[in-house]
């Protein structure tokens, strides 16, 4: 019916749009509010490097070093994992997995774990312990992405590598109670404090490596929204639609992998976003045709990571972990659109 | 349009092979539609598979327009066949046409675009099925009948030459069933698609159906059976045992009037009455 196509393409282009302006207008929300009160003006003059007087200095180190990475970076993760989830409930056609079902993300907790907990206390100073996780983040993560591309090629069966991928994830887990029961109390500690999550260890530095990786991951999203298509039906009619099933899925696996485990390294372990997300999105948009579902996944990944790190550094004396918020945020929002739909049009 | 050359499929498992059928030789031309029937577990499912080149023959050939499927690629094979396995929980979310636009995906390009030819080979499907008024709806809305007859859409766009269907009219009520029947052999009476398709459905199918494919047991369709007395077949290498299946084909009359009907479902309290053209309880 050409008229509804119409209808639905006005109503679906409206939506892009809306919440291409909710993720600027909470970036700017991210970067015009903090524990610190600084005029809009300044903020603008020092992010456009037009700051004068050495009075301002403080009022520079926060937002440069601060304000803007940590912004920015949750802009850049919230899309990263909300993708990298949409990824992986479409690869194994389950509304429930998302980025840590696959032991990615623990994989990289077993990292950080091994870093901070087994080195016994070897690794210390906040820069040393921030450079430290990012590196056994990135290798625990790859480590276990590398096991499951194996198994891949091994198990024929999605659903059971999908189970595959559950175990290892919980062995990983495994791994980290022991090292948590050898460790020693400030190892436990900065272990427990990287698990909750946080944008404040970012600086222009690592924002310069983290987000040309970031936007490269959230481009070749936009690469498989053919094959996506077609394998939600299922493998074997994707295989009919001419798709290569084994190809796409490793690619994907190693796309939402090195989106989560990228993430990961830099922020902790964020949940809920990547699970909760693509559903928001699926159900806004009105359609799981990729070619829309891509666009407002990251779009409603960037606006609700923003909306959380906005609250999380409402408090003037400390900033809230990221973890504590999202489900916070993102539950409401997923239960309210799930009651006001009088029809859940997918997922029968 | 589809030719079977000494085809044997099965399975492998744990280095043995299971044989389910062995040496078939058969085809389906162009603008005929065949129904496969047989007992639960008698292989169907998996000449589907391997003529659909889901699954490689444990021996022999599959050819489609005189190409072998098992040497095909998946792009070139997305342009032969087509298969229709049922629905897809997944696709959900689609609206009908969204489905139905799945079909171009062998001939569109790296993002899948539409061209105004594929747009119009779409409606024109949908159309065909009669789903042009459901368009719009998401695909969880719809009954199982509607469901079925979107999947069948989609599966026209595709224009390949062959259409493969596996039970298509299960879930479906008397009057679905039957409307479907009749379309696919107007599918395949007007559009000359070969169409094969595995069905339970005995009644609905005989009067709509140019050729039957029988699976049936293989020692009971030569004579009345008497244990062990087949004859091993000895031309497939390292096999040592008799398919389990072995196919009778013919049109429906024929098939009747040989009183092959029977062969189905030997052994069991159940017979064939070629008055009423299905199987009835044998002492009611």
């Amino acid at each position: 019916m050409p008229v509804d196509r119409t209808i639905s393409g006005k109503y679906r282009v409206a939506v892009m749009t809306a919440l291409g302006v909710l993720t600027v207008v909470l970036w700017l929300a991210c970067m015009l509010f903090g524990s610190v009160d600084i005029p809009s003006n300044r903020i603008v003059a020092i992010v456009f490097g037009l700051s004068e007087g050495a009075d301002e200095d403080t009022w520079r180190t926060i937002i440069l070093m601060s304000r803007l990475p940590a912004t920015t970076t949750a802009m850049l993760a919230g899309m990263a994992l909300a993708l990298a989830g949409l990824q992986m409930q479409t690869t194994f056609s389950n509304p429930l997995a998302g980025p840590s079902i696959l032991g990615v993300s623990t994989g990289s907790s077993l990292g950080v774990a091994v870093v901070l907990l087994a080195s016994g206390g070897a690794v210390t100073g906040q820069f040393g312990i921030a450079t430290a996780s990012i590196l056994g983040a990135i290798l625990g993560a790859g480590c276990i992405l590398l096991l499951l591309l194996g198994f891949s090629r091994i198990v024929k069966s999605t659903a059971m590598l999908l189970i595959v991928g559950i175990i290892i994830g919980y062995l990983a887990s495994s791994l980290i109670s022991l090292l948590n029961f050898f460790a020693t109390q400030e190892g436990v500690h900065s272990f427990v404090i990287w698990g909750m999550g946080s944008f404040g260890g970012m600086t222009l530095e690592r924002l310069g490596i983290f987000a040309p990786l970031c936007i490269i991951g959230i481009a070749a999203s936009f690469l498989y929204v053919k094959p996506l298509d077609a394998m939600l039906l299922g493998d074997n009619y994707a295989r009919n639609l001419g798709v290569n099933v084994r190809r796409t899925r490793n690619a994907l696996l190693l796309l939402a992998g090195g989106l989560t485990a990228l993430v990961t390294a830099f922020c902790g372990p964020i949940g809920f976003i990547g699970l909760v997300v693509p559903h928001i999105a699926r159900l806004i948009i009105r359609t799981s045709s990729h070619i829309w579902v891509v666009g407002a996944t990251a779009l409603s990944g960037s606006a609700i990571m923003l909306l959380c790190q906005l609250i999380s550094v409402m408090p003037q004396s400390s900033i809230i972990p990221i973890n504590a918020i999202t489900p916070l945020i993102g539950a409401p929002i997923i239960i309210y659109i799930i009651v006001n739909r009088n029809k859940i049009f997918y997922l029968r | 349009m589809i030719r079977l050359e000494n085809l044997s499929v099965g399975y492998k498992v744990g280095g043995h092979e299971r044989i389910l059928m062995s040496r078939l030789n058969m085809s389906i031309s162009t603008g005929e539609v065949t129904a496969l029937l047989g007992a639960n577990g008698r292989g169907k499912s998996t000449l589907l598979r391997t003529i659909s080149a889901l699954q490689s023959p444990l021996d022999g050939r599959v050819l489609i327009d005189g190409k072998d499927v098992a040497a095909c690629s998946t792009a070139e094979l997305a342009r032969l066949l087509t298969i229709v396995t049922g629905h897809s929980d997944g696709a959900g979310a689609f609206t009908v046409e969204e489905l139905v636009r799945l079909g171009r995906q062998p001939y569109t390009g790296f993002f899948g675009r539409l061209s105004d030819r594929d747009r119009a080979i779409v409606a024109e499907a949908m159309a065909m099925v009669g789903v042009s008024h459901l368009a719009s709806r998401h695909v969880a809305t719809l009954s199982d009948g509607e469901r079925q007859k979107a999947m069948i859409a989609k599966a026209i766009a595709q224009q390949t030459p062959v259409i493969i269907l596996d039970e298509p009219t299960a879930f479906l009520d008397v009057a679905n069933r039957l409307e479907l029947l009749m379309l696919l052999r107007d599918i395949s009476h007007s559009q000359h698609k070969a169409v094969l398709m595995s069905i339970h459905d005995v009644s609905s199918v005989m009067p709509i159906a140019d050729q039957l494919w029988l699976v049936v047991p293989t020692a009971t369709s030569h004579a009345p059976s008497t244990p062990g007395s087949h004859i091993p077949v000895g031309s497939h290498p390292g096999a040592t045992a008799t398919p389990e299946s072995e196919i009778l084909s013919g049109s429906p009359a024929e098939l009747i009037a040989s009183d092959a009907m029977q062969h189905l479902f030997p052994d069991r309290p159940i017979s064939f009455d070629p008055l009423r053209g299905d199987f009835l309880p044998s002492h009611p």
